[in-house]
């Protein structure tokens, strides 16, 4: 038998080993309809669920391909339940289809009236239908497109939608690479994106994501709703996007809090779109207020409920999410993929950083001990106070200080949960602090000092966790955080991605308090990076502090 | 040479003995309870009750030739050739259908002159293969070649009125019979009747001839040729290498599955319901803890327990002394194997609906005793092609195999899946394990055969940052055991996925894990080194574990560090379940007698203190549950015995051996029949007989079971049954 890279588990798992010489030819087989679930240092997982099957198929592969790559690449027998499982649940997808009749419109048809029988009796689907015109053809209210794609899907039987996507008003454009090309990765992003109309772009933070977004917006050509997480974000976008593209200033708009800028590319906040007045999200009207070719979604993670729910009426248009770290800590995860439409591209962290195009990164981390009257004070407080308690641990305070002396070239940010905490490590450390209270000039002003290296440190709280671009930051020292929030810890480090002139390592500290929660907690929050291979060096305080025993990590 | 036998007692009495035994094996209900002699043994043949099973067993061609025979009786010597001309079939394929039916006693006499029980014909009804049995002179006179002059003739129907000939049809290809359900015939019925073809049997009912019948049949006994046996469609062929490789992944998966529920049930039993079957919540629980498809988890805790690998108490499911943990993976995945062939039972069986409840695995309403029977067709048309064979492909076959017991396409998708998940079958095609496994092949040769496909282990693990434990090889059960302990499944199959936590290690460190030794164990089995996360988890939780630890064991040893060291790992020493609890404090699972006795045998000085010194006290320890054996043989020993009851003995007995030679006690007593069963020997009982008086018989043991000894007495070779609880001694 071939040893091959590729271990098929019966549970649908796929396990790829790294290091084996088919590697990239074995992902490259995979990646159309398996879902990369982890990539540590050694052996990368792939899941094969329904919904990436149908995908592919979507995408034109068959079931054939994927059993043939399967079988060519599994280096010990592939279980022949999981082969026939694959053939039928590909063989589901495409028997009903979504399509414009020229008399009634919006349907769903099919040519086995068994399947549509079977999924009219679903209570979900009744309220999502018109009038039934044949035993396999049924009128769909145009407005639940995109919640009848969804009810379908759960119920195992996947429409292949040939309704087309509403082209949008024109708006040409194009991208200015005068001095700049889009690397290979980001035009695969581009094209997956474009194969299939809508979907989910995963990259690493610092990738370069904004340029898959300026990509998808001149190839569509046509006018652009681009959602972001806050103002400093819009503008960041709007800058790289007169940057990267032939797009003028009249023509890309802001729509926030500050400005409500309507033109042919206008680049909203969730913020201001889920405002409500007397009940009512008036700014939703946005959705309307031109004939949209393209909507992105910046940080699709952090998609609020109520664009959420708009998202599945506007499914006629082509819809693209960017995002870092696809994980919800509510768990719709599966509904990010279902309204704004599958994972169109992925690629592991560490594969990105091999190439260049992210830099290294090192992360440790360091245990600090509580003082003996400390740790009885902690035993006994109430465990919603504990998190609070370990999180402000003196000694913190006396390690970022060791750790800003022994990297005194580089540009840091350091970054906390609880506000009070940040306020008197701003003081002790004279550094300037970021917060949510601060105005939004001070913000940019601070960030762009940082960038041009007037302010070689800030601290920082959770407003930086994401969508702000700080090039040059190359150490970062978080203090606490949102409990054990994965995706938190993936942006935060994130913020030293973009590669260094230099080709120079970043370095990510997380100080923690050991035999409390706040390990606890950091050990919750380090999975995600850890299954994208960054391994954690962990280092005594004391060790750090007093120069006992060995902290080669940080030298 | 024997002469013709007069009765079906005679002919079963003049059979071979391998005859007889094959059929008690085709019709095990025959020998339940033994028959005394060949009398009984044919009042049994002939019980309709019997029959009507036999019958259920015929494959479709079978069914018609004997129906054919059945047909013929009133008015043939039957034989072979006279049953081919009527059923227009080949004579060869008529001769093999009719031996099968005499194998099983459904046919009795000699080739030329064969005879059918009364039973069987009774079951075949009144008018076999559509025709009237009865023949009788015909009106006028006619001659049958009259009879067929006339059918022949155009002009004999010329005044027949309208529906005549659909009439005739009906009559000739149906049933013979007709009913006249208003006042009058109706005009067919009156014409045919007025010329002889039709016999009126009452007032209001008549019958086509006999004779009309296989006139206008052309002499045929069927209206379709004989059903012949379907060839399986082929599916995808496969190259035998990958389906035996893929069989023998899928074996060595689901003994692995199999000892992960059972490590799993050691630790924590499933509570069963006071009616039986398991309670659904927490089997459902389990499997999802488990990580395992919950219809894989019900044939699991099934088959573990038909194998006697578990053991049911009042209230939970938990595993017994029986599960042989040290066997070799081949050795426990042929009793995983054959015990799944015979499973009278379906694994699970969901609600129907909402209404009703599910039937969760040991609950008395999954009994199927036709379900062994199905699973061996199942392998037998599953040999017929070297292809993936599904429902679809073996249906056919399994409907022409027993047309009176038709399995759903549900069903045989069900065990095809149930013989992919063990590993019978490998790609959807049956393996040479398998086909071993079909024929029916000594359980030591498909052990040995397997062992061959069997993938290789190799005890390496890749230790990741994100605290994953990757066995990219199939893992030694000992080391399985052990990361099982200490880290949660996360995913199986040619890999084992297994993820360290906080939680985890705590549950390794609380049943006497040591951080130093699970680090070291760690470092000899990883290719690589040792996360610096996982290191630091591991101390972290030794450091800030609690240190009560509760652990059952039967017996402590002390000895050096470097002692205990060495006997923990030394791999010969495994059948022990040695573990360290402290440096210089080891446990075993042994019993602390067995424990000194080894290491003495090895060459260390033992002291072996026993926690209670043994009292010379009155009290009798209560004896082990006896030992019946395995009940191979019995057919043989049924067989050997009938025959000598038809010749009693004629050598002189020995005198029977003295009282105080012989057994008293139940268990040594019972061991001591056992013996004289496997040994064939015969054996002097000594009991009470039914007037309560002392009886003193020499025997030869046929079978020992639900407290009764049915034996061959050796002075008058008659076979007797003798309550356990009456017998006073054995003595060989």
């Amino acid at each position: 038998m071939a040893a091959g890279p590729l271990i098929v588990q019966s549970d649908k798992t796929l396990l790829l080993e790294v290091d084996h010489d088919d590697y990239e030819a074995c992902r490259n087989a995979i990646a159309p309809f398996a879902e990369l679930e982890r990539s540590p240092e050694h052996v990368h997982t792939y899941r094969l669920t329904n919904l990436g099957l149908w995908n592919a198929r979507a995408a034109g592969h068959d079931a054939e391909q994927v059993v043939d790559a399967l079988m060519n690449y599994s280096r010990f027998p592939v279980p022949n339940a999981l082969l026939i499982d694959v053939a039928e649940t590909m063989a589901r997808y495409g028997r009903l289809s979504l399509q414009i009749h020229p008399n009634w419109g919006l349907i769903l048809s099919t040519s086995q009236p068994h399947i549509l029988s079977e999924v009219l009796h679903s209570k979900k689907i009744k309220p999502l239908l018109g009038d039934q015109i044949d035993e396999s053809t049924v009128r769909v209210h145009p407005s639940e497109r995109g919640r009848l794609k969804q009810v379908l899907v759960q119920l195992g039987w996947p429409a292949e939608d040939l309704a087309g996507y509403v082209d949008g008003e024109h708006h040409a454009m194009s991208l200015a690479t005068d001095d700049w090309e889009m690397r290979a990765y980001q035009e695969q992003a581009v094209a997956g994106f474009l194969a299939g109309g809508s979907g989910v772009v995963v990259l690493p933070c610092g990738a370069g994501k904004t340029i898959v977004g300026a990509g998808a917006m001149t190839a569509v050509a046509a006018t652009t709703l681009i959602l972001v997480t806050n103002t400093v974000a819009a503008r960041q976008w709007k800058a790289e996007l007169l940057k990267r593209t032939s797009l003028t200033e009249e023509e890309i708009g802001e729509y926030s809090g500050a400005r409500k800028e309507i033109r042919p590319v206008t680049i909203a906040t969730y913020q201001v779109l889920t405002t409500r007045r007397k009940g009512v999200y008036t700014h939703l009207d946005l959705f309307d207020a031109r004939d949209w070719g393209l909507i992105i979604y910046d940080e699709v993670h952090l998609l609020p409920a109520p664009v959420f729910r708009f998202t599945a009426d506007i499914q006629s248009r082509r819809r693209l999410g960017l995002t870092a770290t696809l994980i919800r800590e509510d768990g719709l995860e599966k509904d990010v993929f279902s309204l704004i439409g599958p994972k169109r591209y992925d690629a592991p962290w560490r594969e990105i950083e091999a190439q260049g195009w992210i830099a290294p990164a090192h992360c440790t981390e360091i245990r600090v001990t509580l003082s003996d009257s400390d740790a009885a004070t902690y035993s006994i407080s109430e465990p919603e106070d504990r998190y609070r308690f370990a999180a402000h641990a003196p000694a913190k305070a006396r390690v970022v200080k060791k750790l800003l002396e022994r990297h005194p070239q580089e540009q840091a940010l350091v970054i906390g949960q609880y506000i009070d905490q940040l306020e008197e490590l701003a003081a002790e450390l004279e550094l300037p602090l970021v917060t949510g209270k601060t105005p939004v000039r001070e913000r940019e002003r601070l960030f762009q000092e940082f960038r041009d290296g007037t302010q070689q440190a800030l601290v920082v709280s959770k407003v930086a966790n994401f969508s702000v671009d700080l090039p040059e930051a190359a150490l970062a020292i978080q203090v606490s955080g949102t409990f054990g929030s994965r995706q938190e810890e993936a942006q935060r480090l994130g913020r030293l991605l973009r590669p260094k002139h230099d080709g120079r390592t970043a370095h990510f500290y997380t100080v923690i308090t050991r035999d409390t929660v706040d390990a606890t907690f950091a050990a919750k929050r380090q999975r995600f990076l850890a299954e994208q291979g960054y391994a954690y060096d962990i280092v005594n305080a004391d060790d750090l502090l007093y120069g006992t025993g060995t902290v080669s990590p940080l030298d | 040479m024997p002469s013709s036998p007069r009765s079906l007692a005679d002919d079963l009495r003049q059979r071979p003995s391998e005859q007889l035994a094959n059929l008690l094996d085709l019709r095990p209900d025959l020998a339940r309870p033994i028959p005394p002699d060949f009398g009984e043994l044919a009042r049994r043949v002939n019980s309709s009750e019997s029959v009507l099973s036999a019958l259920a067993s015929l494959s479709a061609t079978d069914e018609s030739v004997l129906a054919g025979y059945c047909a013929l009786a009133s008015d043939h010597t039957l034989s072979v050739s006279v049953v081919a001309k009527g059923l227009a079939a080949p004579r060869a394929q008529i001769q093999a259908s009719t031996d099968r039916l005499h194998g099983l006693a459904l046919l009795w006499g000699p080739t030329g002159d064969l005879r059918i029980p009364s039973a069987v014909r009774e079951a075949a009804g009144p008018y076999p293969c559509g025709l009237d049995p009865v023949v009788r002179p015909f009106q006028g006179g006619r001659t049958p070649q009259q009879l067929a002059t006339e059918l022949a003739d155009a002009t004999t129907f010329v005044t027949a009125p309208t529906g005549t000939h659909e009439l005739l049809r009906g009559l000739v290809w149906h049933s013979p019979t007709l009913t006249i359900l208003g006042t009058a015939p109706p005009l067919p019925a009156i014409w045919l009747h007025e010329r002889g073809f039709l016999r009126a049997l009452g007032e209001a009912s008549y019958v086509l001839p006999r004779e009309v019948s296989l006139q206008i049949r052309h002499g045929s006994l069927m209206s379709t040729p004989l059903p012949l046996e379907p060839a399986p469609v082929g599916g995808t062929q496969w190259d035998s290498t990958r389906i035996q490789e893929s069989a023998g992944h899928a074996a060595d998966f689901f003994v692995r599955t199999v000892d992960r529920v059972i490590s799993s049930l050691a630790t924590e039993g499933l509570p069963l319901l006071s009616k039986g079957g398991l309670v659904a919540r927490d089997w459902r629980r389990r499997a999802e803890r488990l990580r395992i498809p919950l219809e894989d988890f019900a044939l699991i805790l099934e088959l573990a327990n038909a194998a006697g690998w578990l053991e049911q108490t009042s209230t939970q499911l938990a595993p017994s002394a029986q599960y042989p943990r040290d066997s070799t993976r081949s050795d426990l995945w042929v009793v995983l194997a054959t015990t799944w062939l015979r499973l009278p039972r379906i694994p699970w069986r969901p609600a129907a609906s909402s209404a009703t409840a599910e039937s969760t695995p040991l609950s008395a309403a999954l009994a199927d005793y036709d379900a062994p029977r199905l699973r061996t067709d199942l392998l037998t048309a599953l040999t017929k092609d070297a292809g993936s064979l599904d429902a679809a492909a073996v249906l056919p076959w399994l409907l022409w195999r027993r047309p009176q017991r038709q399995p759903s396409a549900q069903q045989v998708n069900e065990l095809l899946g149930q013989a992919g998940l063990v590993g019978i079958t490998g790609l959807g095609a049956l393996s040479a394990v398998g086909r071993a496994l079909a024929d029916g092949s000594d359980t030591t040769a498909v052990a040995r055969a397997l062992a061959e496909t069997l993938p290789a282990v190799k005890d390496t693990l890749v230790l990741q940052a994100d605290l994953t434990a990757t066995a990219t090889s199939p893992l030694t059960l000992a080391a399985q055991r052990r990361l099982e302990g200490c880290a949660d499944f996360e995913s199986g199959g040619g890999a084992t996925v297994y993820r360290f936590s906080q939680e985890s290690i705590a549950r390794a460190m609380a049943s006497g894990e040591r951080a130093e030794t699970l680090l070291q164990w760690l470092e000899a089995e990883t290719a690589s080194t040792i996360p610096v996360t996982l290191r630091v988890l591991i101390q972290d939780v030794q450091r800030n574990q609690a240190t009560v630890a509760v652990t059952e064991t039967t017996a402590v040893l002390q000895a050096s560090a470097e002692l205990v060291d060495r006997l923990v790992q030394d791999d010969s020493l495994q059948e022990l379940g040695l573990r360290r609890i402290a440096d210089t404090v080891g446990i075993a699972s042994a019993s602390g007698e067995a424990l000194a006795q080894r290491l003495r045998a090895l060459g260390y000085t033992t002291a072996w203190k026993p926690l209670h010194e043994p009292k010379p006290s009155q009290d009798v320890a209560s004896p082990e549950p006896a030992s019946l054996g395995s009940n191979a043989g019995r057919t043989t020993r049924i067989v050997s015995a009938l025959l000598k009851t038809e010749s009693p003995n004629a050598s002189p007995l020995p005198d029977p051996p003295e009282p105080s030679g012989a057994t008293f006690e139940t268990t040594a007593l019972l061991a001591k029949l056992v013996q004289a069963r496997d040994s064939a020997n015969p054996v002097w009982l000594r009991y009470s007989d039914a007037d309560g008086l002392v009886a003193t018989k020499q025997v030869e043991v046929i079978e020992i079971e639900a407290g009764q000894v049915t034996a061959l007495t050796c002075d008058t070779n008659t076979i007797v049954q003798i309550a356990v609880a009456r017998l006073l001694t054995a003595a060989l």
